[in-house]
């Protein structure tokens, strides 16, 4: 079902929203946050959409530090939250970490509090490629609803019956479809999937993995975690007790497959070692692992690595040699 | 194509071929307007992927444990240059294997004042001098060099390299004359004002992804205090005590041994004004010690030395001596 | 019943410790705020030690050694003295209370000192109240 809402009539509908629930926006270039008037809509955020699922701090459990005591069970949110302004490769990056994540808990529990609301791009970020990766904005793919800006109206698709639902709170009026389906058309004949991903589905996995490319490509890389923790897709996690006294929390946050610790064993014994192997594996695991057990690519072009990697890496340049090796 | 990378290219060529090296870092042209990249060249042939940057925002020093056992050379402007000496003066690396192609450095750009110019940035053009043309998708502009570039080129003490094997010629910088200027700002303010800008500033924003000690070419142990478990000194979760512990630390580890050279901002994705802690630590070093990092490789280290008449003012029993107190 | 600072003190085996132990014998009154961490020297305390103090709930930390001179290894404080200094000036910059981190020369037969110190010292802490900013606190409720 399609439906038009004027401009001036987002703010109203935000409002009305956030009586009811807590409503998170994007606030500025940074990231998002509960809604206070703040509003940024200019572009993609630096932080993505995946902490409303992957959370910086994850507490799983509570514990006493004391014999025979009996860890509990950490409740999850079950506050109804929406967020609106998701960018479409944002949302899809909801999707793929779920083939992973659907079994836990955790992320269940978060996913039925959380209603998102989509925003298409009004044009393309300088670094952003989605639709390379198979990600069509206009489909609504993991959104309750989508908004299209076009001219003076946003064009709203309706995903879900929860999204009609948030949508009764506004004044969008029906209509709109045929504008919204020729933009999608367009959209697609102007930007195509990228044949990279193809090839990289033929390849065999040894002959990428022993590839003599990989030693040149990553010497710049600092093997830092700003491209792990800034993708939507990257959903690896360590889990750590926090004590304080006799007190204590088992938690899970965000971790990096670059940091050396990550791949570490209690023995002391490191099977990827060097920056090198580390650097590798994040590609493989994106381009080829996720690739073959999933059918699709760990990676939604939004382009925030290309954008915020100190070391100016750029994955395209990976991309292309991993499929022409 | 500037001067400078024609000389640069030329001296590499030369370094290559007489053998004084066999691997040169330097600077190559990244993927944006606005960036650049670090590259090693290996042959001769390659040189010509060698530039002379506008945005060499990392210091390349920081890839040389990545070709230990090779003799390397390095396209060396001041903080290059003196973030090796200080490697030769820790014992990470030996003076005689690496070998300093000294430029006089006019002073970097910073990617973010040119990339928030326009909307797309299609081209730089950058006359190391005066003057950058910025061409981007809205149109053209012209800026003043100074307005644009990095802070810490804005506060840089040392253009030219202190320590060289060979210097090209060009012209330098001239030396910052108030290169604490943000530093003194900061501390004229009140000491909750002080703690409120460190939460905002640098707390709250930071993820934790260590992109400032790894781009840090002076953070080079095997393990960091940040990664012991036994004891584990710092939480990995964005905690703000946790957090706020591991920036002092890691400001700390670099006093009397931090050049300067910015690439720990640079490389914050969150852009973190991380220098101002290490800025405060070269200020005191300066004012309490005379002492500055990375100017001779031969000369011992802040903390490795002390001189008897060292200030301990700021000491309980010394202030309640003075108060007669004791 | 009026609050108590906590202060970690990190004192030298060879002087403060033996320093406080005079204290002790010559039935000298000081607060009881202290927990006492012996060490071999001031330059065995590092900033991350203090800074974990302050983090794993102490309200205070102060660190003695001998007087410049006197260092069992013979310059063991004097390394000591530029560290604190430095770490002190950057505390006081991010604007933790500078008052709550402490420096001092104590010799072993200055019992008298100690205890003025660490009187000094707590009232101090005292004045500025609980450590809040640097006390690590479990939250068990997670950050969306």
């Amino acid at each position: 079902m399609y439906y038009i809402l004027k401009r001036e009539d987002l703010r109203p509908w935000l409002e009305a929203i956030n009586r009811e629930y807590t409503l998170f926006v994007p606030r500025t270039r940074d990231g998002f946050g509960p809604y206070e008037g703040e509003l940024y809509l200019e572009g993609k955020t630096r932080l993505s959409a995946k902490e409303f699922f992957l959370p910086w701090r994850e507490p799983l459990l509570v514990y006493e530090a004391r014999p025979g005591a009996l860890p509990k069970v950490v409740e999850g949110p079950v506050e109804k939250r929406v967020v609106f302004g998701v960018r479409p490769c944002d949302a899809r990056g909801v999707i793929l970490i779920e083939k992973v994540f659907s079994p836990d808990p955790f992320w269940q529990k978060r996913r039925e509090a959380t209603s998102l609301i989509g925003l298409v791009c009004e044009e393309p970020g300088t670094e952003c490629f989605c639709w390379a990766m198979g990600v069509n904005p206009f489909s609504g793919e993991g959104l309750d609803l989508v908004l299209v800006p076009h001219e003076e109206v946003y064009l709203v698709k309706v995903i879900t019956e929860a999204g009609k639902k948030l949508l009764s709170l506004s004044r969008a009026e029906e209509g709109g479809e045929e504008a919204f389906l020729s933009r999608e058309k367009e959209f697609k004949a102007k930007f195509p999937v990228s044949p990279a991903l193809e090839k990289l589905r033929e390849k065999d996995l040894m002959t990428i993995y022993e590839a003599p490319f990989w030693e040149e490509l990553a010497l710049p890389c600092l093997n830092c975690g700003a491209c792990t923790f800034l993708c939507p897709t990257c959903y690896c996690f360590d889990v750590q007790d926090e004590v304080v006294g006799s007190e204590g929390v088992r938690v899970r946050l965000p971790e990096a497959c670059m940091f050396e610790l990550y791949s570490r064993h209690a023995s002391g014994h490191n099977p990827r070692r060097s920056p090198m192997a580390r650097f590798r594996n994040r590609f493989m695991h994106k381009f080829k692992y996720f690739l073959d057990e999933y059918g699709e690519p760990l990676c939604v072009g939004c382009g925030r690595c290309n954008e915020e990697c100190p070391a100016n890496i750029n994955l395209w340049d990976i991309v292309r040699a991993m499929s022409e090796v | 194509m500037s001067t400078l990378t024609e000389k640069i290219r030329e001296a590499v060529q030369k370094v290559l071929a007489e053998g004084l090296a066999e691997v040169v870092l330097g600077y190559t042209q990244g993927s944006l307007p606005y960036r650049n990249r670090v590259t090693a060249v290996n042959t001769p042939e390659e040189t010509s992927k060698l530039i002379w940057p506008s945005f060499g925002v990392l210091n390349p020093a920081n890839v040389l444990h990545k070709l230990k056992g090779k003799k390397v050379a390095l396209i060396s402007p001041g903080c290059v240059s003196r973030a090796v000496v200080v490697l030769c003066q820790e014992g990470q690396v030996k003076r005689d294997e690496v070998y300093l192609l000294g430029v006089p450095c006019p002073g970097m750009l910073d990617p973010s004042k040119v990339r928030d110019l326009g909307k797309k940035i299609l081209r730089v053009e950058d006359d190391f001098k005066e003057k950058v043309l910025v061409v981007t998708s809205e149109g053209e502009k012209i800026v003043a060099r100074e307005e644009l570039l990095r802070q810490n080129c804005l506060e840089c003490r040392h253009p030219t390299p202190p320590v060289y094997d060979e210097l090209l010629e060009g012209e330098a910088r001239k030396p910052s004359p108030s290169p604490y200027q943000k530093v003194e700002e900061i501390e004229a303010r009140e000491v909750s004002a002080r703690w409120q800008w460190f939460q905002e500033a640098v707390v709250s924003r930071c993820i934790r992804c260590y992109a400032c000690r790894n781009a840090c070419p002076l953070c080079y142990c095997p393990t960091c205090f940040v990664d012991d478990s036994r004891p584990q000194w710092v939480g990995k979760t964005r905690d703000p005590v946790d957090t706020a512990l591991y920036h002092l630390v890691r400001a700390y580890h670099l006093a009397g041994r931090c050049v300067d050279c910015g690439s720990c901002e640079a490389a914050c994705p969150m852009d973190i004004p991380l220098r101002l802690l290490t800025k405060k630590l070269e200020k005191e070093a300066l004012s309490a010690f005379s002492f500055e990092s990375g100017l001779d490789p031969e000369a011992p280290l802040l903390l490795t030395t002390f001189r008897e008449e060292d200030p301990e003012d700021f000491m309980i029993t010394q202030e309640l001596k003075a108060l007669g107190k004791i | 019943m009026s609050w108590e600072p906590k202060i970690i003190a990190f004192l030298c085996n060879w002087c403060s410790y033996a320093g406080a132990d005079l204290a002790g014998v010559s039935r000298l009154r000081y607060p009881p705020s202290i927990r006492v961490v012996r060490v071999p020297c001031s330059s065995r305390v590092s900033p991350a030690m203090i800074l974990d103090a302050l983090k794993s709930g102490a309200d205070g930390v102060l660190v003695s050694g001998c007087h410049p001179g006197d260092c069992h290894y013979l310059t063991g404080n004097l390394y000591a003295r530029r560290r604190f200094y430095l770490l002190k000036k950057l505390l006081e910059f991010v604007g933790l209370d500078p008052e709550r981190v402490q420096f001092a020369w104590v010799s072993a037969s200055e019992g008298d000192v100690f205890a003025k110190v660490v009187t000094e010292v707590t009232d101090r802490i005292k004045a500025l109240g609980p450590n809040t900013k640097f006390r690590k606190v479990l939250r068990v409720e997670g950050k969306s």
